[in-house]
């Protein structure tokens, strides 16, 4: 009898235990997001400062040459050339991504992995010069985690560490297996952002073309 | 002004090169064998306009063997370079060219024979075996214009028009035209890695050697610090530029394409993918198992306790 209750007992404190877990988790998660977004937010005021003005970057893209060869940007004439990187904290940053319909401003960092995806977006492959640009981000309501709602027409718009913007207008959005990473990298589109969906099983890609900046304005 | 100049120049040069090289690439298309006891006739035409630039010395290196199938191996002084000779496009051939030109000139490589362009700017070489040759001619110079012949690499057979094996190959050498009423040129080498997944066998910072007429006059080094790259200036206009890896990183392989004043260094490595995606998700799966789990056990285990509990409690 004493141990049919005792066994009672012992499921309401194992069922309190996976509660507080449960809670726990969520606790974690929240103050994971606030950290992120946080630590994103610092990032972008110190790289803002960093990059200069775009309307003087064209100019000084190649200052470094002979001014007789300055006609064109390095990266028309190279586009395989390394972005150049910004250096904070440690970590090496390439530019930030603006997404104007969900009011989002984020630093990208140059190459991904798992620590670094805690901090901000992550170049995943590619490049803003070569045109199958790949940007992953982990999906923190204030990183990544709105881009699913984005639509097609929405705006994004990259500069690099030398002011250099690039405009980009969403195709499509779309789902892919975890597995997919050929179909990622396709060289079909000029800029993918993805992250992954809430439950983590797949990935959110959103697939854009590079637009000029006038038809961008309109 | 210069730099238009140079850049329309380019885009000739690249259509030229476009229709001269693709057969190069084709190689695995064509029908039929190649005969490897076979052996062709090269001719090489050097000039403008239909002007034959006469007198210039050319030097010709047999750089690989071919198979009956058109698959290359690098051979003799030439297999010790880490470069690839597989899938590359028309791009990738001039680029192999020039690496294999700077290497040359740097190691002082002994040519397999020499030629000098006839009045009509041309040479032709017969008896050649099949392979993969690498063809550098000397400088023009035309009053204050310096031609400078860009190095090609030919193959023996070529493909003609209708995909069929051609053992008399002709080619016409493509060239970079400079002004040395200008004293000084400048010239930069910008660094491309193509490593992607990889990038942790990538060396902190390589070296790179400049080359005047294939000496090395000055040897600089690429890191992140200064965004893989470095310009010289004030450079002889007279004399021809080059650059050389001073050691490639171990599993890379190497390119180096001349596009005007830049100098573009590629190192390779495989391309290994990781099996997936990156987990770019929080943890939020468990958070309802947990709580659903922790509930019913919760719940059931209030029942027992009643169930169980009445009776003593009457």
């Amino acid at each position: 009898m004493k141990s049919k209750r005792n066994g009672g007992t012992f499921l309401i404190v194992i069922g309190l235990l996976l509660i507080a877990a449960a809670l726990f988790l969520i606790g974690y998660n929240l103050y994971d997001e606030y950290r992120a977004g946080k630590s994103s937010e610092h990032i972008l005021t110190v790289l803002q400062k960093k990059i200069p003005d775009s309307s003087a970057a064209e100019g000084s893209a190649q200052a470094d040459l002979e001014p007789d060869s300055a006609e064109l940007p390095d990266y028309i004439l190279n586009p395989d050339m390394e972005m150049p990187v910004a250096e904070i904290d440690g970590y090496n940053y390439i530019g930030i991504l603006e997404i104007p319909s969900l009011e989002l401003f984020l630093p990208v960092m140059s190459e991904w992995s798992y620590p670094n995806l805690k901090f901000a977006p992550c170049r995943y492959s590619g490049s803003a010069y070569t045109g199958n640009f790949t940007i992953a981000g982990h999906n923190y309501s204030t990183h990544f985690g709105p881009i699913r709602n984005m639509e097609t027409g929405d705006q994004v718009i990259f500069t690099d560490i030398k002011g250099r913007s690039f405009f980009y207008e969403v195709q499509t959005v779309e789902t892919l297996e975890p597995t997919a990473i050929e179909d990622m990298l396709s060289d079909e589109w000029d800029l993918t952002l993805f992250t992954c969906t809430s439950s983590g099983q797949a990935r959110v890609a959103v697939r854009c073309f590079k637009v000029d900046q006038s038809f961008a304005e309109r | 002004m210069k730099a238009k100049n140079i850049l329309k120049r380019f885009g000739t040069l690249l259509l030229v090169f476009l229709l001269g090289i693709s057969g190069m690439t084709m190689t695995a298309l064509a029908s039929g064998k190649i005969d490897l006891g076979r052996q062709g006739s090269l001719s090489v035409y050097f000039g403008e306009n239909g002007i034959g630039f006469s007198d210039v010395a050319f030097s010709i290196y047999r750089v690989a063997g071919i198979s009956e199938e058109g698959t290359y191996t690098l051979t003799g002084d030439f297999a010790q370079y880490p470069v690839r000779l597989e899938n590359l496009d028309s791009s990738g051939w001039r680029a192999l060219a020039q690496t294999l030109d700077a290497y040359v000139a740097r190691d002082g490589i002994v040519p397999i024979t020499t030629r000098k362009t006839e009045q009509n700017g041309r040479f032709q070489l017969t008896g050649i075996s099949v392979g993969l040759y690498l063809v550098t001619g000397e400088q023009y110079v035309d009053g204050s214009i310096v031609y400078t012949p860009e190095p090609i690499l030919v193959s023996m057979p070529g493909l003609d028009a209708d995909d069929e094996w051609d053992y008399s190959v002709e080619a016409s050498c493509k060239f970079d035209q400079e002004d040395t009423a200008d004293s000084s040129v400048s010239r930069k080498v910008q660094k491309v890695w193509k490593d992607d997944g990889n990038e942790t066998k990538r060396p902190e910072e390589i070296m790179v050697q400049l080359l005047e007429n294939g000496n090395v006059v000055d040897t600089v080094v690429l890191n992140q610090k200064n965004n893989w790259e470095y310009v010289w200036n004030d450079l002889d206009s007279r004399s021809k530029w080059q650059i050389v890896e001073a050691k490639v990183p171990n599993g890379y392989t190497v390119t180096m394409a001349q596009e005007g004043n830049v100098f573009v260094l590629t190192n390779t490595y495989p391309r290994k993918q990781p099996p997936t995606l990156p987990q770019t998700g929080m943890l939020w799966w468990p958070v309802p198992i947990l709580a659903c789990a922790g509930l019913a056990l919760l719940i059931t285990g209030l029942i027992l306790r009643r169930k169980q509990g009445d009776p003593h409690e009457k």
